[in-house]
C-alpha cells in the first residue's frame, strides 16, 4: 500500500480527511468509501489535506470534484490543503484550482 | 511486484505487468526511471510518470490483460522524443457507452493530453495500445 488515511472531527459537522503517499487507483476505494461515510454522517464541511500526499490521479481528482459537488447541493463546502509543487501544478493543468478552494 | 524488465540499451525496455492497481507504483518508477535517463528536469518527469499513470490505469481498469493477467509496458527513446506504450490483450469487449464508464476514461485520456505532447489510442482485434510522447523542451 502506498498510501495513508486517516480522518478527525474538526468542529461541528466538519472533518479533516488526512491523505498522504501515493492516490493512485488503489487509493481511490478507500477515499471514497471514507468520504461516503462521513457525507453519510452529516459532514458539511470537508477538509482533504494532501500536505503528506505526493501523487494523485484522474480517478481521486474526480472524486474530489465529484465531492464538491454533493457538498454544495446541501449547503456545505470542501476545501484542499496542499503544499506539494507538483500536486498544485497538475491541479492548476487541469484547472482543480479554479473550482475548489486550494490552500497551503 | 511482479513487474519483469528485459532492456537493451538503444531499443528501450519492456516489462510486464499483472494487471492489478498494486503493480501502478512499479510503473511509475518504470516512467520515472526513463525519463531521468532521457533527462528531464523534474517537474517534466513528474507529468510524464502522472500521463503514463493515467495510461496504466485505464489498461488495468478497462482493458483485458493478456492470459496469464498481464499489461505490456514499452518505453523507448525516439529521435527528441520519449515515446511510452503500454498494450492490453485478450478480446475486446464492445460496450455501449454507459454514464458511468465514459467520464472517467474521458477524463482520464484528456489528463494524459494535458501532460504529453501526443497521445495515441489504437484499438484492435488483440486489445488496445496507448502511445505517449513527450518531447524534449526546447532549449
Amino acid at each position: 500500500m502506498s498510501y495513508t488515511l486517516g480522518y478527525r472531527e474538526d468542529g461541528p459537522d466538519k472533518y479533516v480527511i488526512s491523505v498522504g503517499g501515493e492516490l493512485d487507483l488503489g487509493a481511490a476505494p478507500a477515499l471514497r468509501g471514507t468520504i461516503d461515510h462521513l457525507l453519510e454522517d452529516g459532514a458539511a464541511t470537508l477538509v482533504i489535506d494532501l500536505s503528506e500526499a505526493r501523487f494523485i490521479d484522474s480517478t481521486s481528482i474526480g472524486i474530489l470534484i465529484g465531492t464538491m459537488h454533493r457538498l454544495r447541493e446541501v449547503g456545505g463546502a470542501l476545501e484542499v490543503v496542499c503544499t506539494e509543487p507538483n500536486l498544485l501544478r497538475v491541479f492548476e493543468i487541469v484547472g482543480l484550482d479554479k473550482q475548489l478552494p486550494i490552500r497551503a | 511486484m511482479n513487474g519483469s524488465a528485459t532492456a537493451s540499451a538503444s531499443l528501450g525496455r519492456r516489462m510486464d505487468l499483472r494487471a492489478v492497481p498494486s503493480e501502478l507504483v512499479t510503473a511509475r518508477q518504470f516512467a520515472d526511471a526513463a525519463a531521468e535517463r532521457f533527462g528531464l528536469d523534474e517537474q517534466e518527469r513528474y507529468a510524464f510518470t502522472f500521463a503514463v499513470n493515467e495510461a496504466v490505469s485505464n489498461a488495468i481498469e478497462h482493458g483485458c490483460s493478456s492470459p496469464d493477467g498481464t499489461i505490456r509496458m514499452n518505453v523507448a527513446e525516439e529521435a527528441d522524443a520519449l515515446v511510452f506504450c503500454v498494450e492490453d490483450f485478450g478480446t475486446f469487449a464492445p460496450k455501449a457507452p454507459g454514464v458511468e464508464t465514459l467520464p472517467e476514461r474521458g477524463r482520464g485520456l484528456a489528463f494524459m493530453a494535458a501532460f504529453v505532447d501526443e497521445v495515441d489510442v489504437t484499438r484492435g482485434a488483440h486489445g488496445t495500445l496507448v502511445r505517449l510522447c513527450k518531447r524534449r523542451a526546447a532549449a
